[in-house]
């Protein structure tokens, strides 16, 4: 056995990862329940590439076919109903777990110095992840997927000048069809997931390079004994394997529980017009995307047009998405954790969740001016987190922050 | 210029408002209360809608032998099984008894000691084999009109050129209503109809108004009370429910399982973290300074 270890070591440092990633990868002792969400994420992303896997065996990209293909999976494949309900529940769970990850590192500060690359890379790929999910949801080419693709991808054509050639480029013809159809499943099926794997892996590096943060805001690594061991770390591996196995049963439960006994979630997770084919002459009611994509669809049409063009609106969107990569220069305060932190920003922070989860549910409505008034509101309120941060990080009385963990 | 102004406004807001108006004017959809499990039920609605449905309609993710295998298959072999019982203790077989033999021997069955000869020269794997087949053949006798095979897929004789000319579009395939528009959508639908004279077929819909499908079942309602009428209209609309998702049969009880396994599973991993976290909470990983 270590003679074989041995054989491998000379070649490849596979000990050497192994502690430097596991074993010996020292981290704070007293994570609790929104620490989870890492490694769930991981998980989640794993399930997507297998289910994708076998999915891909017989789904077919082809606007004359991939509707039929679609319930061929669900009806004539052995156990495809499953595959295909892991994969379209898994969409849903995986922004479920990223939201509640990026929200952790609201909460705990952890975006901050010295992590602000690691929160840009998780930016990234939160992005590359929406882009993913898009592109994914117009494969069944039911009429959600058909017209949620035109809405979203006419966006393009908002651009002044150049939008009507952009959108062409990005469709391969002049409206959404096959030759687009064909391009999303590619992207779909090997670049997106390509730049998610190699970005988890970047991601990684970078949070192993620095060491995890605490739920306290301290930097474990400032306390370390004789031996170069951080006092309050402990080694991920066993002691966060082990846990984070209990996390994924707890998950899987619940997860199981969807895809068992409701993988359509009474609409939100499959739409009942995506059971509808694709018909480019009959357009649907009401055009919503998916619920992990409404609060930016809401800001878009909050933002009511200007000069004849939706442009602005189209710039508010990726305006409110992108600003969160902003986040770690944006935040003054001195401390990183929700628990040290002075009243203004616990406020910031709830007006902002609820600001976040009211922009979600307005973007599933159909508008209506109340509707129309209160996305104003809070997309106001949702930059406003934003554009005031540096004020009200800065104000108030923080309270000490311990040079230890407290548990 | 700003009058025009102040006109367009009122004009959006009367516009607005009336959209709500109609927004709110939702209609109500009547619980159809069925229940996927009730075998007995979809197979009354797999014979209602093979009769009044598919004229028009297709189904066309759906196959014929599906059908067979998902709601008659189980009730075949149920009866073999008693039929096997009773020629192992010798008891008297009745029809339904030879019948249900006669489907697992693929050979008429008329007496105790033919069944005795048969079972001793038949092996279990072929009379499974006789029983898919023969239920195959059944469903090919009492549910298949047309020349079609086993392993169709179910789609309407009428063409859509035909359709086109007599409904002005073609009546839509039926595979995924219940997931599109919904069970309750289905059951009140079918009831909705209301003479309209101003209609071509004299009939309108309250919940799709100015269908353009005539009140097809006007005669199954004619000749009984309206439970009755109401009790068919629930298997069809059960039918569908099924049509729309196969998968719906096992489903529920594949998750239940995949549950427990889960529930024994969380218990074992709760007890290992508990296990190597004695060493973060009094073993060699307390902190101590």
């Amino acid at each position: 056995m270590d003679n074989n270890k041995n054989w491998i070591n000379q070649r490849f440092p596979l000990t050497k990862v192994w502690n430097e990633h596991l074993a010996e990868y020292y981290t704070p002792r007293n994570f609790n329940f929104w620490y989870f969400f890492g490694s769930l994420a991981m998980l989640v992303l794993v399930m997507q590439i297998v289910t994708g896997i076998f999915l891909t065996m017989h789904f077919k990209p082809d606007a004359a076919h991939a509707f039929a293909s679609v319930e061929y999976i669900m009806r004539d494949v052995d156990w495809g109903w499953l595959i295909r309900y892991l994969h379209s529940t898994g969409a849903s769970a995986f922004f479920i777990v990223i939201y509640l990850h990026m929200y952790r590192a609201l909460l705990y500060g952890s975006y901050k110095a010295p992590r602000e690359l690691i929160w840009i890379l998780g930016m990234v790929l939160y992005i590359a992840l929406m882009a993913e999910a898009f592109m994914g949801y117009v494969l069944p080419w039911g009429q959600m997927s058909y017209w949620g693709a035109q809405v979203i991808i006419s966006l393009f054509g908002s651009v002044p000048v150049f939008g009507p050639d952009i959108l062409t480029f990005i469709l391969g013809d002049y409206a959404v069809g096959d030759p687009a159809l064909n391009r999303f499943f590619s992207l779909h099926v090997v670049a997106l997931p390509l730049i998610l794997v190699i970005l988890v892996f970047l991601h990684i590096v970078a949070l192993h390079t620095v060491g995890s943060g605490s739920p306290d805001g301290i930097e474990i690594k400032k306390n370390k004994n004789k031996n170069g061991i951080p006092k309050d770390g402990i080694p991920f591996h066993p002691y966060y394997s082990v846990k984070d196995i209990v996390g994924v049963v707890v998950f899987l439960m619940i997860f199981s529980a969807v895809v068992f006994f409701a993988p359509a979630m009474n609409g939100y997770f499959l739409e009942g017009t995506n059971f509808v084919e694709a018909n480019p002459l009959q357009t649907p009611v009401h055009i919503a995307p998916l619920w992990y994509l409404t609060p930016f669809y809401s800001v878009l049409r909050a933002i009511p047009p200007m000069f004849g063009s939706q442009f602005p609106g189209v710039i508010g969107m990726f305006a409110a998405l992108l600003i969160l990569i902003a986040l770690p220069w944006l935040d003054r305060s001195k401390v990183k954790s929700i628990r040290y932190r002075s009243w203004p920003y616990k406020v910031a922070l709830g007006v902002f969740v609820v600001s976040f989860v009211v922009l979600g549910y307005l973007g599933m409505q159909p508008v209506t001016p109340i509707n129309a008034l209160l996305a104003r509101v809070f997309t106001i309120t949702y930059f406003g987190f934003f554009i005031l941060m540096p004020w009200f990080t800065s104000i108030g009385k923080t309270k000490p922050v311990p040079t230890r963990l407290t548990e | 210029m700003k009058k025009q102004l102040h006109t367009a406004l009122i004009t959006v807001a009367i516009l607005t408002f009336c959209f709500n108006v109609f927004a709110a004017t939702e209609i109500r959809l009547d619980h159809a209360n069925t229940n996927i499990n009730d075998k007995k039920s979809l197979q009354r609605g797999v014979k209602l809608f093979m009769n009044y449905c598919l004229g028009c309609h297709s189904i066309q993710f759906m196959r014929y032998n599906r059908i067979g295998k998902d709601l008659f298959l189980n009730d075949v072999i149920v009866a073999y099984e008693k039929a096997k019982v009773a020629v192992l203790n010798n008891q008297p077989l009745e029809h339904s008894d030879l019948v249900a033999l006669s489907r697992a021997f693929d050979n008429k069955i008329t007496n105790l000691n033919q069944a005795k000869r048969f079972f001793a020269k038949i092996s279990e794997e072929e009379i499974e084999e006789n029983l898919i087949k023969t239920t195959d053949k059944e469903v090919r006798e009492n549910l298949i009109f047309a020349d079609e095979k086993i392993g169709s897929l179910i789609t309407s004789a009428m063409s859509v050129s035909d359709a086109n000319q007599w409904f002005g579009n073609p009546p839509p395939d039926l595979s995924l209503v219940s997931r599109s528009k919904g069970v309750d959508w289905i059951y009140t639908y079918l009831r909705g109809f209301y003479k309209d004279d101003s209609r071509v077929f004299g009939v309108n819909n309250h919940v799709l108004a100015n269908t353009s499908m005539p009140n097809i079942l006007w005669q199954l309602k004619q000749d009984k009370p309206s439970k009755e009428f109401d009790q068919d209209i629930r298997d069809i609309t059960n039918f569908l429910d099924y049509v729309g998702e196969p998968a719906k049969l096992v489903r529920f009880d594949l998750g239940i399982k995949v549950l427990g396994f889960l529930f024994i599973l969380f218990i074992f991993s709760y007890l290992l973290k508990k296990e190597y976290w004695k060493d973060v909470k009094y073993g060699k990983w307390r902190a101590k300074d």
